[in-house]
């Protein structure tokens, strides 16, 4: 599964003729590579809702 | 390969699984399964699907085994699950990154402007081959690709063979390089 995605493994899978497999994940990998962690609110939202579930887990539990 | 995908707690299989270990197991891979998800689905239906998967987990930590694979593999597996309800909204989602003109860049390095757009200007290319691609095989080669996942952790993900793991990534990938040749050149 391993694919070189280093310089080396750029000019090796050349830029000329039939897209290369390698080319193919490199587009992949790039692909929405901006997308980042969640910031300060949306982590307070998601812990929140987890958080809550898991008090009301434990309190049904008692 | 080594394993990622957000995180690894490392526990011994007797740990109980208690509040104080699911926190660990929640601040270790959040970002990464909301990255994950924000990724093939968008912010909005990400910080949804985030918090079902945690909450999913939480309910079903006593059927965690370490054995059959790691914690990020099971918390991928339970996220990607989540996101088969979401099949056709990413498929929609894909097509219009297709069809889109993506914003600018925010960053400020002249290098990283350059990849960026350089990398940008092929997303609609991405995207479109993407949505061709079954669900399945959208999970496979992101699994691998985004998240860095090894054989043995999709395979533990999507509770396959790792042999059926192995196969499916490779036809995966072939038929992911043959529409992006045929939407990059016009030719099949």
């Amino acid at each position: 599964m391993t694919i070189d995605l280093t310089t080396s493994g750029v000019a090796a899978s050349g830029g000329e003729g039939p897209l290369s497999e390698w080319e193919a994940w490199a587009m992949l990998v790039s692909f929405r590579a901006d997308v980042g962690h969640p910031d300060a609110a949306t982590r307070v939202r998601i812990r929140s809702r987890v958080l809550r579930a898991i008090v009301e887990d434990v309190v049904g539990a008692h | 390969m080594a394993p990622s995908g957000g995180g690894e707690t490392g526990r011994p299989i007797d740990v109980p699984r208690d509040r104080t270990w699911f926190v660990e197991v929640y601040e270790t891979n959040v970002n990464g399964i909301y990255r994950y998800l924000s990724r093939r689905l968008g912010s909005d239906i990400a910080e949804d699907l985030t918090a079902q998967t945690f909450m999913e987990a939480w309910r079903t930590r006593e059927r965690y085994d370490p054995v059959r694979g790691s914690v990020p593999a099971w918390l991928h597996g339970i996220a990607v699950n989540l996101m088969r309800h979401h099949w056709r909204a990413e498929r929609r989602k894909l097509a219009a990154y297709a069809r889109a003109t993506l914003d600018a860049p925010t960053a400020t390095d002249e290098s990283t402007i350059v990849s960026r757009i350089a990398a940008e200007q092929q997303w609609p290319e991405v995207a479109s081959a993407l949505a061709q691609l079954s669900g399945s095989d959208r999970d496979i080669l992101t699994l691998a690709c985004w998240q860095e996942l090894s054989y043995g952790e999709i395979a533990a993900a999507l509770v396959l063979p790792v042999g059926t793991v192995r196969s499916r990534l490779h036809r995966a990938r072939a038929r992911l390089t043959s529409v992006l040749a045929e939407s990059t050149t016009g030719e099949p």
